[in-house]
């Protein structure tokens, strides 16, 4: 359970990239996502590919398959005859990838830059290197610790690898990965089935899988950015800015799945915002709905937070924008874009949310009674000063939330300048945020604020979705290049 | 002792009014005090109320020749309002009013007088204590020290996490004055500047903030590897890791004796195990969960097959002993 060794590190390293990049980049060849740019796509893919495999074998537990290389193999089959039907329906030959980004930071870096610009490039460079290689040492040497990994995500793992299994029918108790029944276990299925080829649980190298979520998630914003700005150092800040927050360091390190919720809910503004571009593609579309649909069930709670709330903001822009966007929604009237949505909706969606009505499973077993959506008998006023005190005195989030305000100052006050589709970029965290505190102020829920636990992940969360889109807001006007 | 000390308070607080020295005190068998330096002997419980808080920012204790096994420690008294004392450890001691949680807690801690408590029996030659305010090399002295102090791994650690400080200010009360100040400077050099400017300067002065900010938590997490490896990595046998102490490597000989690592092996098969500590949170969380996995921990040793006593004496022995270290006990109750 505690060992290490380089072969075991290699072992777990190769499987958690190979393992979900195989189905994901074939599921991006079938929604015809290989318009997104080289590198990008192959990062992407793993995203997508990490919740095919944990979905695909999730699924195959229905019909009482294992966690083994056979089901695997099943899942990869399944995917290549999709993929041929739909190469042959659509009569689309595998068109080369587009253009490739430079490979080297210094061919990035343009070349009349000032020496300044040299210095701070490569200071960040440096910067994200070390905190990446820090949490590359914690998650290669040291043991699980946070207590939720354990209870949420790491039992469901060990009881499902020993149990051969996810045990989808049966009794209550016996069911699923048989700890709290709520928690999606798609997850720890993929996570069950690596060890399962490892041949055991390891209670260190679990943890690579959200280092590793948050490196590709660095990488993926970064490349993005500079892929619309042309400018490594603009690129950069992102990344700079989200490893500056306090919380986010335990969390590349702890299997805990906030980190991973924002990080779905930033590529699903993604790629939203670049089928919102005039350039855009429906294939973006298709990538923004498996985001969002993956979103449901990253944690409990991702349904009704992430997913339908960044739902909201579209709506909320098509709403402002709606003389000159509507044009877009014509999409929708393609019957391949509803035959996305629908195996999206059955694949990702349906079938836990089958399991959960069928079993009567909560909302929220973790909470218990302190949770609901229910509206509360008073407004809770008190929820403000306790966030200004977790903002102000316990510096969980840096300054993140005065750049938060000033970004929202400078779009209103040039909001004329303002390119309408990034004009999302803004509108998707704002909702979020708006949210959130309308959640804890009308609702019960409002408790979560004042013992701060959940209020401080739940914010932080919300920042790094903030963070990482924010530099494409100040590409939105020239005048401020 | 909190309890004995809030009663004692609360006395104190009827019979105010003794002011025979420059500190005023209360119950002491003996009490002289010359030169900001006091001998005292006090054999239940006794006070020294040093003042209102005001604008001092710190508390300096400096002990001569103490006598006895009594306990030491101090409070805040705002109006009828007594708020909760904590003890000191022996030894010369210094707290800054923005470091101590209790005195966070006060709504208006200017107003809050310092009380020094005391529990006899306690006989003292000379102590020192000093309430005073930083200024000069010293407020810059303790600005960096504050800055420098590391958080280390703590359970809450995933939920929170409160450094770095500037002085009495949070990173993101220094960030807000810090960027304005760059805001101010910016505009006496250029001496003209537009909107678009000033928020292009604020913008770029917050970013550098929470960069450095950023840069300064790095510091904490490798102060926590560093620590982490000399605990860990680094050794060979009985490994340490923080609070888990050495719950982790008990574990491991544990699974090794039972061979539970074993997946094809143990696959299907029940067990159950009993586990006991005198420990709860997170021990408890992580045996009960994954630790002795595939076992089941049950509630009882009668139910068991195995019984586990990590920190505490066996306190069913029904089985046999199959492995023992210096603070735990593996049973087989079904031999």
């Amino acid at each position: 359970m505690f060992s290490t060794s380089l072969g075991l590190l290699v072992a777990h390293l190769g499987l958690y990239v190979l393992l979900p990049l195989i189905p994901g980049v074939i599921t991006m060849r079938i929604i015809s996502a290989d318009r997104v740019r080289e590198r990008l796509f192959y990062i992407l893919s793993w995203f997508l590919g990490v919740w095919i495999l944990g979905y695909g074998l999730f699924l195959l537990q229905f019909i009482r398959f294992g966690i083994d290389r056979l089901a695997y193999g099943i899942l990869l089959v399944f995917l290549l005859v999709v993929l041929f039907i739909r190469l042959k329906l659509t009569n689309t030959s595998r068109k080369s990838l587009s253009k490739t980004l430079p490979l080297s930071f210094k061919r990035m870096i343009p070349k009349h830059a000032s020496t300044w610009y040299h210095i701070s490039t490569w200071l960040l460079i440096v910067y994200i290197v070390l905190f990446v290689a820090a949490g590359f040492y914690f998650v290669t040497q040291f043991p699980s610790y946070a207590d939720d990994a354990f209870g949420n995500w790491h039992l469901p793992v060990i009881n499902i690898l020993y149990d051969g299994g996810v045990q989808i029918f049966g009794e209550v108790g016996q069911i699923l990965g048989r700890g709290r029944l709520g928690y999606p276990v798609m997850i720890p299925t993929m996570q069950a089935f690596i060890s399962n080829v490892i041949g055991g649980y390891n209670d260190i190298y679990i943890n690579i899988f959200p280092w590793l979520s948050f490196v590709f998630f660095i990488k993926a914003i970064s490349l993005y950015i500079y892929q619309k700005r042309q400018d490594i150092r603009l690129a950069l800040i992102a990344p700079a800015l989200i490893i500056s927050l306090p919380l986010i360091f335990l969390h590349t390190t702890q299997g805990y799945m906030d980190l991973l919720s924002a990080i779905y809910t930033a590529l699903a503004i993604m790629s939203l915002y670049e089928w919102l571009n005039d350039d855009g593609h429906a294939a973006h579309l298709v990538l923004w709905i498996a985001f969002l649909s993956i979103l449901s069930y990253v944690k409990n709670d991702g349904f009704v937070v992430y997913m339908l709330w960044t739902l909201i903001a579209l709506i909320i822009y098509f709403v402002i924008h709606r003389k000159h966007e509507l044009s877009k929604l014509r999409v929708f009237k393609k019957t391949s874009t509803w035959v996305f949505i629908v195996a999206l909706v059955l694949f990702f969606i349906a079938p836990f949310t089958f399991l959960k009505s069928y079993y009567n499973l909560g909302f929220n077993q973790a909470a218990g009674a302190d949770a609901g959506l229910g509206l509360a008998s008073t407004i809770h006023r008190e929820i403000f000063p306790a966030i200004w005190k977790t903002m102000r005195s316990m510096n969980n989030f840096s300054v993140a939330p005065l750049i938060l305000l000033v970004t929202l100052i400078i779009s209103l006050i040039y909001r004329k300048r303002i390119a309408k589709e990034k004009s999302f970029l803004l509108i998707a965290p704002a909702v979020i945020l708006a949210i959130f505190i309308a959640v804890f102020l009308f609702t019960e829920n409002y408790k979560f604020v004042l013992d701060q636990t959940t209020s401080n992940r739940v914010f932080t969360m919300v920042l790094v979705i903030f963070l990482a889109l924010m530099p494409l807001v100040y590409s939105i006007d020239k005048s401020w290049e | 002792m909190k309890k004995y000390l809030l009663l004692t308070l609360s006395l104190l607080l009827c019979t105010w009014g003794v002011a025979s020295a420059a500190y005023q005190q209360q119950w002491f068998s003996q009490y002289t005090e010359k030169d900001g330096k006091i001998d005292f002997r006090c054999e239940k419980n006794c006070v020294v109320l040093l003042g209102e808080k005001g604008g001092n920012d710190f508390v300096k204790v400096q002990w001569g020749t103490v006598q006895w096994n009594g306990q030491r420690g101090y409070g805040y008294l705002l109006g009828q309002q007594i708020y909760a004392a904590t003890m000191l450890q022996p030894g010369n001691y210094e707290w800054s009013f923005v470091d101590d949680p209790i005195f966070k807690q006060i709504p208006d801690g200017d107003a809050a007088k310092v009380m020094f408590l005391v529990t006899g029996p306690l006989k003292v030659e000379w102590v020192q204590i000093t309430m005073a305010s930083r200024g000069g090399s010293d407020a810059i002295g303790w600005i960096w020290k504050r800055f420098r102090k590391t958080e280390m791994l703590a359970p809450y650690s995933i939920n929170l996490h409160y450094w770095p400080y500037v002085g009495g200010w949070s990173w993101p009360l220094f960030g807000l004055i810090a960027t304005l100040i760059a805001v101010g400077i910016v505009y006496i050099v250029r001496k003209k500047m537009n909107l678009k400017e000033t928020l292009r300067i604020t913008m770029i002065a917050l970013i550098a903030v929470m960069i450095v900010g950023g840069v300064r938590l790095l510091v904490d997490d490798m102060k926590i590897i560093a620590q982490g490896h000399k605990q860990y990595t680094a050794v060979k046998e009985w490994k340490t890791f923080f609070d888990l102490g050495s719950y982790i490597d008990v574990t491991k000989q544990v699974r090794d004796t039972l061979d539970l690592d074993n997946v094809e092996a143990r696959r299907g098969k029940e067990c159950k195990i009993y586990a006991k500590s005198n420990m709860s949170r997170p021990f408890d969380a992580h045996r009960n969960s994954v630790y002795l996995r595939p076992c089941t921990v049950v509630q009882t040793g009668s139910e068991a097959d195995y019984g586990l006593y990590y920190n505490v004496w066996p306190s069913y022995e029904t089985g046999i002993n199959i492995l023992s270290g210096f603070n735990f006990y593996l049973y087989n109750f079904r031999q």
